[in-house]
This record gives C-alpha cells, sequence and structure tokens, in this order.
C-alpha cells in the first residue's frame, strides 16, 4: 500500500508509548496495533482527528505517499 | 432476554454439531462396509456372500396395458406402467456389476463425507463466533460442488446399473430398458438448490471481504 503510517515515529517524537495513547484518544491497543504496523485499510477522520489531538501533529505528520513504481496513477 | 437469545443459539449450534459428527460417523461406516464389500469381490473374484442380497435401480416399461382408469363419468380407458424407476433386489451378483456400482457408490458417499466435514467446520467456527470469514464462504461453495459431485455420480450408478440390467433380467410382461436422458435428469430439485448455495457462497464471500475491510478500518 503507497500510504504508509507513520505513527511510531510521532510516537517516539512525543515519547509516548501505544497504551498511554490507547488511553488517551479510546482506541484499543489491537486497533492502533494494526494502524501502526500498516495494515489498516481505513482510517476514519474521526479517529486521525483524535490521534493527532493527542500528539499534537498535523495529518500530515502521520500519513505519508510513496508513490510506487507499480502503483495506478 | 439476550443472554437467553445467545444461549439458545448455542445450544441449537451444539444440536446440530451432534446430529452432523454422528451422519459423519455411520457414512464413514458406510463407506467402509462399501470398500470392503468391493476390495473382496475384487480379492474373490465373486461376491463374497452369495446368499447376501442388494439393491440395484432399474428402469422398465410394461409391455401391455395392464390396468384400468375409471373416470367421473364412469367411462374407462386402460392404462400401462411406462418408464418407470425402480429397485429390485440381486444376489449372487457378478464380481464385475458389483464392483463398479461399489465404486460409484463409494465416490458418492465420499463427496457427501467432505460435504458433511466441511458442515461441521462451519458449525465450529459458528460456536467461537468467528462466522463471518472467506474461509466459510469457500467451504460454502465446495458444499455445493460436493453436492451436485455426488448426485452425479448417483445418477452414473443408476444409468450403469440399469443399462447393465436391461437385456439380463427377465420378468413377464414387464420391458426392461435403458435409462433415457429425461429420466437422467428428472428431479434435479438437488442441482438447483446447490447452484443456489453457490451463488449463497459468493455473495458470503463478497460480504466476508467487505467485514474485513470494516474489521480494518480504524
Amino acid at each position: 500500500m503507497p500510504i504508509i503510517v507513520n505513527l511510531d515515529v510521532m510516537l517516539a517524537k512525543r515519547k509516548m508509548s501505544l497504551t498511554e495513547l490507547s488511553e488517551k484518544v479510546g482506541i484499543t491497543m489491537s486497533n492502533l496495533s494494526i494502524l501502526k504496523k500498516g495494515k489498516a485499510k481505513a482510517i476514519r477522520f474521526s479517529t486521525l482527528d483524535l490521534i493527532c489531538e493527542a500528539l499534537n501533529c498535523q495529518p500530515g505528520d502521520l500519513l505519508e505517499f510513496e508513490d510506487l513504481p507499480d502503483s495506478e496513477d | 432476554m439476550k443472554k437467553q437469545h445467545k444461549e439458545k443459539d448455542t445450544r441449537l449450534v451444539n444440536i446440530l454439531l451432534i446430529i452432523f459428527r454422528g451422519l459423519y460417523f455411520l457414512t464413514v461406516l458406510s463407506l467402509a462396509f462399501i470398500a470392503l464389500f468391493a476390495f473382496l469381490a475384487i480379492l474373490v473374484g465373486k461376491h463374497p456372500i452369495d446368499s447376501m442380497s442388494f439393491n440395484f435401480p432399474v428402469f422398465f416399461s410394461m409391455i401391455e396395458n395392464s390396468g384400468e382408469a375409471i373416470w367421473n363419468d364412469q367411462t374407462i380407458t386402460p392404462f400401462k406402467i411406462n418408464q418407470t424407476l425402480g429397485i429390485i433386489s440381486l444376489s449372487n451378483i457378478p464380481s464385475f456389476l458389483l464392483i463398479v456400482y461399489s465404486l460409484l457408490t463409494m465416490l458418492a458417499v465420499v463427496f457427501g463425507l467432505q460435504a458433511i466435514r466441511l458442515s461441521i467446520q462451519i458449525l465450529e467456527s459458528v460456536k467461537f463466533k468467528k462466522f463471518f470469514l472467506s474461509e466459510n464462504a469457500v467451504r460454502l461453495k465446495w458444499i455445493a460442488l460436493l453436492n451436485i459431485g455426488a448426485f452425479l455420480s448417483t445418477r452414473l450408478n443408476y444409468i450403469f446399473t440399469s443399462n447393465y440390467l436391461a437385456n439380463k433380467i427377465e420378468l413377464t410382461g414387464i420391458y426392461f430398458e435403458n435409462l433415457t436422458l429425461n429420466m437422467i435428469f428428472a428431479n434435479t430439485d438437488i442441482v438447483i438448490f446447490n447452484l443456489f448455495l453457490l451463488i449463497i457462497a459468493q455473495v458470503f464471500k463478497v460480504g466476508a471481504e467487505m467485514k474485513n475491510e470494516q474489521d480494518l478500518t480504524i
């Protein structure tokens, strides 16, 4: 998938653990883990909103697009 | 109330599991018997137990009109039995007939056994609350295909047996004939039902994929 989730990078920058983030935003550890590993198929704006608020960052800090050679335009 | 519903559902699943497991066990037993007789027939070169009779399907018509239809206005018209599928009981069966009949029966039974096994797997996934999976869609598809396979094996068995016996058995007033095409394709309800099950399996597969997408939507 060309969209990369940099959740682990932001957690390291904010010196926060996944457990703490889970408690702050009210999303389960398993769901956050899916997000962190890049296995998520989609993210709701409401979820993005909560995570950005907790990590004090922009959506662009969390999500990155990598143009892979075989990705469709 | 919700808890009671859930308990009832689990009870129903458990009952179905017992029934299907029992069915599986009985089918395995019957398969073992059929295989044993076929193997002994090959080994001995004839039916292993001369006195034991087997039932075989035959296709026949009556040569002459043998019955009367009496209508409401008291008119009487003769009728005869025509193109009927029946069962005869035979003993001292030639080994060739027994072997082919057994093999085709075993094929149908193996297909049925697999279908039962897949049904048990689906029920077990229901029991553990993991029903909406793409694996279950694949299982449903295979149950449908196996049921169609079992139906075709059984029909092939009918064709072989009735056509083999047609010119070997005699009964006064009855003409034994080869199975016609219209009889082969009669009572295809099972095939239609299983084709419908294939559609359900495909819909289920799409649903499972949608659920998977939903589960991976954070």
